[in-house]
């Protein structure tokens, strides 16, 4: 152990070290901040472009609208872990945007985009989605300064009982505040109350369990709606100032279809807006009530697509898997055995088909059957194998009796247009999935700049190489002392390798502390800064955030970094301790 | 052949141009136990080579090295290093401290370097001890926490000899330990050491041209170029 104890006091007798471990700190610091800032912002785009997706996202196989999905999802809110879901149809539409003239009427529109429409049926969305918490009403606006009122003025017991019920019933905020802010001006609210023979509290309790109104629309041909924040601007008037659709402004969808003698159209009534802080989805989702885009796509009863929600996102697996359950063993097997006897004296086209079955056979592959349905889930590789055993079936040609036989039993490709009273292929997919190139995208852009930022490290490493050099310069002489008492060549190389190792530590230390003191007041840090320079350093209006996001749960960023900064500092001391311990004692004495 | 401490044509060789340098010519010596043995020479006869490579420090071109019949030159470099701790005690010329360390951490270093990793603080407290001790009994009880550059050549030479001791090594080596003393203090140095060999039965062996002091010990051998001239 004297080691340490020499390599402590030449430490302390040499402030170059303090430049070293200054060094590590500051790469230290940078790393932890940069990464934690970097890992906010990433969740807050997951966030964001996940947006309006749930956990669990059900579909048909052959992305087109399929029925009875009310029976379908009966079945899902029985699977454990599922809380909620809601079915949604969506599709591609032309949108032309017309604001209310001073005269009352709408001109002949005044922009034209194409976007996205989805229709959704809201108390179920705002439970099976965020859908809420992206959604602002314009016409309860007023409603809502209102209620603040309220909350200001006093009096607690509304609040309570909102935070209560939502904490007990709902889990959030959103729905009831959306809500109350449609349905709940205070004068309406304490009328009822009145006329009901309710108490306030009570009033307010029993109002937030009705469901979320769309908006009222006196037009039975309109349908309110809510518009992305970007999609509802139109441009800029003569003084620059943006000019959006507003309250009472049209918007109307027209069919993207191919087929143009059909093609259909729908003024909807911009109640709301919708605002992710994705520019994609500002810019081209238009949500309207389900029953609307239902009609307006001549899919009475259909949808495209059913939300699920789970208890936790961890749980997917495990909710999939217990969809991959329903399918009993003995249904798999029967499947099986229908598709094996496809085999026997068919074209031999049949044998590539067969091996492609075999592959459907495997355990990720199931039927998840119920009177009508029947869902294939798949993980993500297989469903090409899936597309591939389809193509080939498609190129063995309706000649084949066998390959028309498989057609009909499994896939059912004909038999997924519902209607024919045949069962249904289903994808069940996680958001992840279905936003998988993103993800990846932004997880490479962090990887990347954590690679960048570790060469930081690299100068600190240099900057510590060279210090324990000039302390091995200078300490010759007492090299040759302390191997004339017996230092060893590991004692002495011990030395300047703890040297090395104690300023890794140290920075580290330090770096950490000071990374996660600026972490944590960051936005205090902005502020001040920004009073200094004496302009936004982090614009809202660009960010769409109030504050700078940061890493919640750093222990292993943290830790990673930590740990190679040391690592770092050992190797860059291993060169210099290496050359002390070879010098030979008897010179190094002689060393002036 | 004692059974001590034995050379055995002990030559030294460094390579210069066309011809080797060569600063000892097979030397051959015995170093009985408890015998007081100086080397005396002029300057560049090769004592301080010959006493580097009995304690371990140097390496010899050729011969033997052995210390009760064990051969030093077939051990590892691990093995000299541990010998060079508790077998050899070395008194140099010029001191040879450690300057960021006091008086008594000096003496101590030995006994940390010999110790193992574990009973850090247990040994630690024993070898600062024994320290003290040696310190005390060569006088400089009140100097403990100084520095090298706070005491005075006579101090520091005091100190290194218990440096030497501290861990009861088998063979004291000095290298011409007053060269760098006036005759007083030097004197007192010499005193110290014939005490030890007196009163305790340390061996030792002493390079020095001090002449009068190599009269006073109990054995003397004289070189010149690299050989052993007189016993």
């Amino acid at each position: 152990m004297y080691k340490l104890m020499v390599a402590l006091r030449y430490m302390r007798r040499n402030w170059l070290n303090l430049v070293g471990v200054a060094a590590v700190a500051i790469g230290v610091l940078v790393l932890i901040v940069v990464l934690s800032v970097m890992k906010g912002f990433d969740e807050e785009f997951r966030a964001r472009v996940r947006a309006t997706l749930s956990d669990l996202i059900v579909e048909n196989w052959y992305d087109e609208p399929f029925g009875n999905y009310e029976e379908l999802m009966a079945q899902i809110e029985k699977i454990p872990h599922v809380t909620a879901c809601a079915p949604r149809y969506e599709g591609l539409a032309l949108l032309t945007l017309r604001k209310k003239l001073p005269d009352g009427t709408y001109g002949p529109g005044q922009q034209r985009r194409y976007g996205e429409f989805l229709g959704i049926d809201l108390p179920r969305e705002v439970k099976a989605t965020d859908f809420a918490e992206y959604v602002r009403a314009w016409r309860g606006r007023a409603a809502r300064e209102e209620l603040a009122a309220l909350f200001s003025q006093g009096d607690i017991a509304i609040a309570a009982i909102s935070k209560e019920h939502v904490a007990a019933e709902l889990n959030s905020l959103r729905p009831e505040d959306l809500q109350i802010m449609d349905a709940l001006p205070r004068e309406r609210l304490t009328a009822w109350a009145k006329k009901e023979g309710l108490s306030l509290q009570s009033a307010f309790a029993t109002a937030a369990a009705t469901p979320v109104e769309w908006g009222e629309v006196p037009d039975s041909k309109l349908s309110p709606a809510f518009a992305g924040s970007e999609l509802l601007v139109i441009g800029q008037d003569e003084n620059g100032t943006q000019v959006s659709l507003g309250t009472g402004d049209q918007v109307v969808v027209f069919s993207a279809t191919d087929n143009f003698a059909n093609q259909t159209f729908r003024r909807c009534q911009v109640n709301g807006e919708f605002r992710s802080g994705m520019y994609d989805y500002d810019a081209r989702n238009i949500y309207l009530p389900l029953a609307d885009a239902q009609r307006f796509m001549s899919n009475e009863g259909k949808v495209t697509s059913i939300n699920i929600r789970l208890d936790s996102f961890d749980n997917a697996p495990i909710v999939r898997a217990t969809l991959l359950g329903i399918l009993t063993p003995d249904e798999l097997r029967r499947g099986l055995d229908a598709l094996r006897s496809l085999g026997g004296g068919a074209a031999p086209k049949l044998k590539e088909i067969e091996a492609q079955l075999k592959l459907l056979s495997s355990s990720e592959v199931t039927w998840f059957a119920t009177a009508d349905y029947r869902a294939i889930t798949v993980t993500r590789s297989l469903e090409y194998d899936i597309y591939g055993a389809l193509e080939t079936l498609h190129k063995t040609g309706v000649a084949n009796p066998a390959a028309e036989e498989f057609q009909k039993l499994v896939l059912q490709r004909e038999g997924s247009r519902v209607g024919r009273g045949s069962k249904l292929a289903l994808r069940v997919s996680t958001w992840e999935d279905k936003r998988r190139p993103m993800l990846r995208a932004v997880m490479l852009e962090r990887r990347i700049m954590g690679v960048i930022l570790f060469f930081v490290m690299l100068v600190a490493g240099f900057l510590i190489l060279s210090i324990v050099h000039t302390t091995v310069l200078s300490k010759i002489r007492d090299i040759g002392i302390l191997k004339s008492i017996g230092g060893s060549v590991g004692g002495i190389m011990s030395i300047f390798l703890l040297n090395g190792l104690l300023m890794g530590a140290v920075g580290s230390a330090l770096g950490t502390l000071g990374g996660m003191l600026i972490t944590k007041n960051i936005n205090a840090i902005q502020a001040v800064l920004e009073k200094m320079v004496g302009y936004s350093l982090f614009p809202q209006d660009i960010y769409y955030l109030d504050r700078i996001p940061v890493d919640q749960h750093p222990f292993w960023n943290t830790t990673v970094i930590c740990l190679s900064a040391v690592v770092v500092s050992l190797l860059a001391s291993a060169y210099p301790a290496w050359k002390a311990s070879r010098l030979n004692a008897v010179e190094a004495l002689r060393y002036e | 052949m004692s059974n001590f401490l034995s050379l055995h044509e002990i030559t030294k060789e460094y390579p210069q141009g066309e011809t080797p340098l060569r600063v000892l010519k097979g030397v051959t010596l015995e170093v009985a136990k408890g015998e007081y043995l100086t080397i005396v020479g002029a300057s560049g006869a090769g004592k301080s080579t010959l006493l580097h490579i009995m304690g371990l420090l140097d390496q010899p071109t050729s011969g033997e090295l052995l210390f009760e019949g064990r051969d030093l030159g077939k051990i590892s470099g691990l093995e000299q290093a541990q010998l060079r701790n508790h077998l050899f005690g070395f008194v140099f010329q010029f001191f040879h401290l450690l300057p960021d360390f006091n008086a008594v951490e000096n003496v101590m270093m030995p006994g940390l370097v010999g110790q193992g990793l574990w009973g850090w603080t247990l040994t630690r407290r024993q070898v600062r001890r024994s320290a003290e001790e040696l310190l005390a009994r060569v006088g400089l009880k009140e100097r403990l926490k100084h520095r090298p550059s706070q005491l005075s050549g006579g101090e520091r030479q005091r100190v290194a000899l218990c440096r030497a001791l501290i861990n009861q090594p088998r063979v004291l080596l000095l290298d011409e330990p007053t060269g760098n003393l006036d005759s007083h203090t030097g004197e007192e140095i010499h005193e110290l050491v014939r005490t030890l060999n007196r009163e305790q039965g340390q061996t030792i062996v002493m390079v020095t041209h001090n002449e009068a002091a190599a009269r006073r010990a109990g054995r003397v051998i004289r070189m010149l170029d690299g050989e052993i001239v007189s016993c």
